[in-house]
């Protein structure tokens, strides 16, 4: 601790839990607009990753809150935020706005696994009976009339769905952003930000997660749909980064009062992972990367591994984005003369093994619900041939 | 909207092409066979659950809007359950003067003993700067057990510009940023003007403790939930004064009722010159200070 | 020409719409022009929101394409009874959970505010810990009587001894057994928490460096308290309250001590370029008091000049011999360094009530000529 911190700010208060919770939102906010791109846009180049997205993003949203109960100092008293929510206050809307976005997604995947689950009924063992029939809600037929009217309000879903997502993720934004006591946060562009930087953290979860499962399986990666998503992931990119650099750029340009903390807050305390790590690493890297696979056409290995890398470091960027946010904005005093250190402890309730193991849930569930019922349509599931390694 | 009024089989005289078999037609909304729900029983359950949730909405919250500022309330009654205290009567407001301090550190203990606060963490508190002679300023707060300061801060051998000692207590804005993001309603504003925490209704997420622009506001370590001056709320209803007032040994702080004419705050506040802090943030803080330099935030 | 069956019903949901949103806008007109809220809110929000719900079903229902343009004949029509199955478990969930937030939302909530009425009321119910000096003058009634007329009288008993909500609660309990639950000081620190010399103190304020201080008094050992020779509660033995000291003028206008105005541009005393000093108005005293024995003393070390308020100032003159054997009296932790001690009240036996009446002339004379000052 140096300079002058009020006594009560050298304490950290939003840990890593509160990192976490906009960085698993951000993914299930892309990872429904990747969905809704195919079912409601019709790019029919994603249709692998269309059904893998939407469950994805409900697998998250089931974890979203577990961050929020690990951070909260009475988590019994959790449901106080829709008994009794007080909305001048934007997390207030978490409650209804989760629940309501939870419903939506729930329904629009309900419908989607609906065929498969009821073969799946057809073929299993009693366990799996018992829990396909619950999960049905004890209504087993299928039929091509029931599949159409699926597919309708699928659309009528994955349309309702995006502003629904916008607001949960967008919601955040907000509420880093209208907190006028700190200089770091305060600003319009916050929720904006927060949006686009979801949206690329959902696509590069989608991306990275296709491959390196189509790679562990051996299935052969469908490249049109991978392009695709190498191209979404370009151009959202460019949007949010743009974004965020215009927001520091138009502080560093005015320089009211806060700028003289500011600055030392971004030349010293966050140098290491704003600058070079969000900015010089983990964004001119990828936007690299990823313009060459979107201008030129690269030979489908090569552009695999170039969009598999640029992934990953996308969602390194986003992480950092969170953490440079809400750390950072807590490393300074509000007394403007001082900074303090935050360093998450291992084994504690809001310790990097709880965070750990929060966000790799998602995945392993994952990977059971793919054992109930595929998450990729069969043509994708396919192995690849042992000359086709030889092909570019 | 669910029964059209429609005869069975009414529908077949609309279609244009006739000539095709059409399956039997059932009347609008009925449930079709094998069916558990039809269109009329769904709209039936639509219209029920919204109006419940219509019922359940207007149930509370009869009054979202903020505190009336002082001048609404006049002469209405006490509220029942507050003894003999109206508390329409009153409205508190606090006043700081700096050029008194002298930093004893009796504020803090006596604050400390009368709200069991916890260990390292402050109600009120003061802070001292020391200004180097080319202007740059040191600044710091007596965090040891006793609340004392046991040696001046720069070396004795450093030119030295003024220094001063400025305590620190919550503002109770009138437009207070800790009342408007608090998710859950536990963060309140009295009718007398004094800003306070629901202990039963906080969750301690801590977003009052961002939006604070003082520092004011922390987690309480063992109830953890969030904990601030009360202005010693559980006193001042009761005629007494807050503990801080009552043990500052040279009237640096002053705590009145800015509805009493007898107060001494109103002469106070009419003669000396006196500034908030932070007023650019626009939480209309009720904290004045007195004696006040550039390089206090 | 296609009349689709649904047709009237898709005009009917858009009246309806109509109807809604104008009753939106007739209670919000309301809401707008009322001081206090009429209208629930949330109640507005819902009629909108069913409101759109209409408009978007009316217009769905026009727009639907006829029966040949979306499917073939052969083709049944879409089956939604599974998801009316879902929808009616929803509905009856949502209303469920609305039905259970009813009973748990707390029933002062909104009373005065968004927040539980009660909470201000259980705010106002604690237990105060201090008490005011008037609940120790209760039990005490012997130490308030010097502490009211010495300099610490505006200093609260709980400021040095803590609350006493413990200690009355002790005593009523235990009796006079036990620990008393209450701080009485033993070391120099606690006096120093208030009288140490720090930079940031205002310079009018009574502030010592203890081991200056110490040095001076001859005391040896600076774990000694002060209270060995302060007493807290009269710390300087004034012989009468400090509010009744004798008024000491005031610079109010420059003729207080020019006899003509000085054509300066200074026009307030704060912009008097000198600062003053006793010595400025007191010239004979300050001549004839450099000859003395205690000419090393500044002024203000015997006279304490205490500012009431900004055009009332009062200077102490000390009678009370306790005060001279602040500095004066024999104790065993005087070392030499000290300056000349005696025995009290050995010293003064029988011959005087204060140390002026024999020792005037190591001060400064009540004789106009003074004697050949005491070699020390």
């Amino acid at each position: 601790m140096d300079g002058y911190v009020f006594p009560n700010e050298v304490n950290v208060v939003w840990t890593v839990m509160i990192v976490l919770y906009p960085y698993i939102t951000g993914l299930v906010a892309g990872a429904f607009v990747v969905s809704s791109l195919y079912h409601l846009f019709d790019r029919h180049q994603i249709k692998a990753v269309s059904r893998f997205s939407l469950v994805a993003a409900l697998v998250f949203l089931m974890f979203a809150t577990l961050p929020l109960l690990m951070h909260l100092g009475r988590p019994d008293r959790a449901f106080n935020i829709m008994i009794t929510p007080h909305f001048t206050s934007a997390m207030a809307g978490f409650g209804y706005i989760y629940s309501a976005y939870f419903i939506v997604v729930a329904i629009e995947v309900w419908l989607v696994v609906r065929s498969d689950l009821v073969k799946r009924y057809e073929s299993g063992g009693l366990l799996t009976r018992a829990f396909c029939s619950v999960v049905l809600l004890g209504d087993r037929r299928d039929s091509p009339e029931m599949r159409r009217a699926n597919h309708r309000i699928v659309r009528f879903l994955a349309g309702l769905g995006i502003p629904m997502a916008c607001l949960l993720h967008g919601y955040v934004g907000f509420l880093f952003g209208s907190v006028k006591a700190n200089p770091w946060w305060s600003t319009p562009l916050m929720f904006v930000i927060f949006i686009f930087s979801a949206i690329v953290s959902g696509i590069a979860v989608l991306t990275f997660h296709y491959m390196t499962i189509a790679w562990i399986n051996g299935w052969k990666v469908d490249q049109e749909c991978v392009r695709a998503l190498g191209g979404f992931l370009w151009g959202f990119m460019i949007v949010a980064v743009s974004l965020e650099v215009l927001e520091v750029l138009s502080i560093a340009y005015k320089q009211t009062e806060e700028w003289e903390l500011l600055y030392l807050l971004i030349t010293k305390k966050l140098f290491f992972t704003y600058v070079i790590l969000q900015y010089l690493v983990f964004s001119l890297i990828p936007f690299f990367l990823l313009g060459i696979n979107t201008l030129f056409r690269l030979r489908d290995r090569v552009s695999n591994v170039v969009l598999w890398v640029a992934s990953v470091m996308l969602l390194a960027q986003v992480l950092l984005m969170r953490w440079n946010v809400v750390i950072g904005g807590q490393l300074f005093s509000k007394s403007h003369r001082g900074f303090t250190d935050y360093m998450p402890g291992w084994g504690t309730r809001e310790g990097l093994i709880v965070a750990v193991i929060i966000f790799t849930i998602p995945f392993i569930l994952l990977y059971v619900f793919h054992r109930i019922v595929p998450l990729f349509p069969p043509e994708v599931m396919v192995k690849k041939s042992k000359d086709a390694t030889a092909q570019g | 909207m669910s029964n059209q009024g429609r005869k069975p089989g009414s529908g077949t005289a609309t279609s244009p092409t006739a000539s095709d078999p059409q399956p039997p037609q059932r009347p609008v909304g009925e449930r079709a066979p094998g069916k558990a729900w039809g269109r009329r029983q769904f709209l039936n359950a639509g219209a029920a659950g919204g109006l419940i949730v219509i019922l359940v909405g207007m149930r509370h919250e009869s009054a979202e809007a903020g505190t009336p500022p002082p001048g609404e309330g006049e002469g209405k009654s006490a509220p029942p359950g507050f003894g003999d205290y109206n508390w329409y009567d009153h409205y508190w407001a606090y006043v700081i003067d700096t050029t008194k301090c002298i930093g004893c550190g009796s504020c803090m203990r006596a604050c400390r003993r009368e709200n069991k606060v916890p260990k390292d963490y402050f109600r009120t508190w003061i802070e001292r700067y020391e200004l180097r002679e080319g202007g740059e300023a040191h600044v710091d707060v007596a965090l040891n057990e006793q609340a004392s300061f046991d040696a001046d801060a720069l070396p004795a051998g450093e030119k030295k510009a003024k220094s001063f000692f400025v305590p620190k207590i919550c503002n109770h804005c009138a437009q207070s940023v800790c009342s408007q993001v608090c998710p859950v309603g536990a963060s309140y504003q009295t009718e007398d003007g004094v800003v306070l925490v629901d202990a039963e209704r906080c969750i301690g997420c801590a977003y009052c403790v961002q939006a604070c622009p003082y520092g004011s506001r922390f987690i309480n370590p063992d109830t953890h939930i969030a904990d601030k001056c009360t202005l010693c709320y559980h006193r001042i209803t009761k005629g007494k004064t807050t503990a801080c007032v009552l043990s500052c040994p040279v009237g640096a702080r002053m705590v009145g009722d800015l509805k009493d004419p007898k107060s001494p705050l109103h002469e106070i506040l009419r003669e000396r010159r006196y500034t908030l802090l932070h007023p650019e943030l626009g939480t209309h803080p009720k904290c004045y200070y007195i004696g006040m330099d550039i390089e206090v935030k | 020409m296609l009349q689709s069956p649904r047709a009237p019903t898709g005009w009917l949901a858009l009246v309806l719409a109509v109807v809604l949103f104008g009753v939106v806008i007739l209670m919000a007109r309301a809401e707008v022009a009322a001081p206090k809220p009429v209208y629930n809110l949330t109640t507005i929000v819902i009629i909108g929101i069913l409101g759109f719900a209409a408009a978007a079903w009316g217009l769905v229902k026009l727009g639907a394409r006829g029966k040949q343009a979306q499917q073939s004949d052969e083709e049944k029509p879409a089956d939604y009874s599974h998801v009316l199955w879902l929808l009616g478990i929803l509905v009856v969930g949502l209303g469920g959970a609305a039905t259970v937030r009813y009973f748990l939302v707390p029933k002062t909530l909104g009373e005065f505010g968004y927040y539980r009425g009660d909470a201000a009321r259980e705010a106002r119910a604690g237990v105060p810990q201090h008490q005011g000096k008037e609940r120790c003058r209760g039990c005490h009634p012997e130490e308030p009587k010097a502490h009211a007329k010495d300099v610490h009288s505006k200093v609260e008993c709980e400021t040095c001894h803590g609350a006493a909500a413990e200690h009355l609660a002790h005593f009523e309990k235990e009796g006079m057994f036990g620990s008393k639950a209450i701080f009485v000081p033993t070391t120099r620190e606690p006096c120093l928490w208030c009288h140490r010399r720090l930079a940031a103190r205002p310079s009018s304020f009574p502030q010592v460096d203890p081991d200056e201080h110490y040095a001076f008094l001859g005391v040896g050992d600076p774990s000694t308290p002060c209270m060995k020779c302060h007493s807290p509660h009269e710390p300087l033995f004034l012989d009468r309250p400090v509010h009744e000291a004798r008024m000491h003028p005031v610079i109010q206008q420059c003729t207080d001590c020019h006899k003509v105005r000085p054509a300066k541009e200074a026009k307030r005393p704060e912009d008097h370029p000198a600062v003053f000093e006793c010595s400025y108005c007191h010239q004979d005293l300050a001549r004839d008091f450099a000859k003395r024995t205690h000419h090393n003393l500044d002024c203000s070390r015997c006279h304490q000049v205490y500012r009431e308020s900004p055009t009332a100032v009062r200077i102490v003159k000390h009678r009370d011999p306790r005060f001279c054997l602040l500095c004066h009296a024999k104790k065993p932790f005087r070392t030499d360094a000290a300056p000349p001690l005696v025995d009290w009240p050995a010293h003064g036996q029988g011959k005087a009530d204060t140390c002026i009446d024999c020792h005037a002339d190591n001060i400064h004379g009540s004789k106009p000529e003074p004697a050949a000052p005491e070699t020390p």
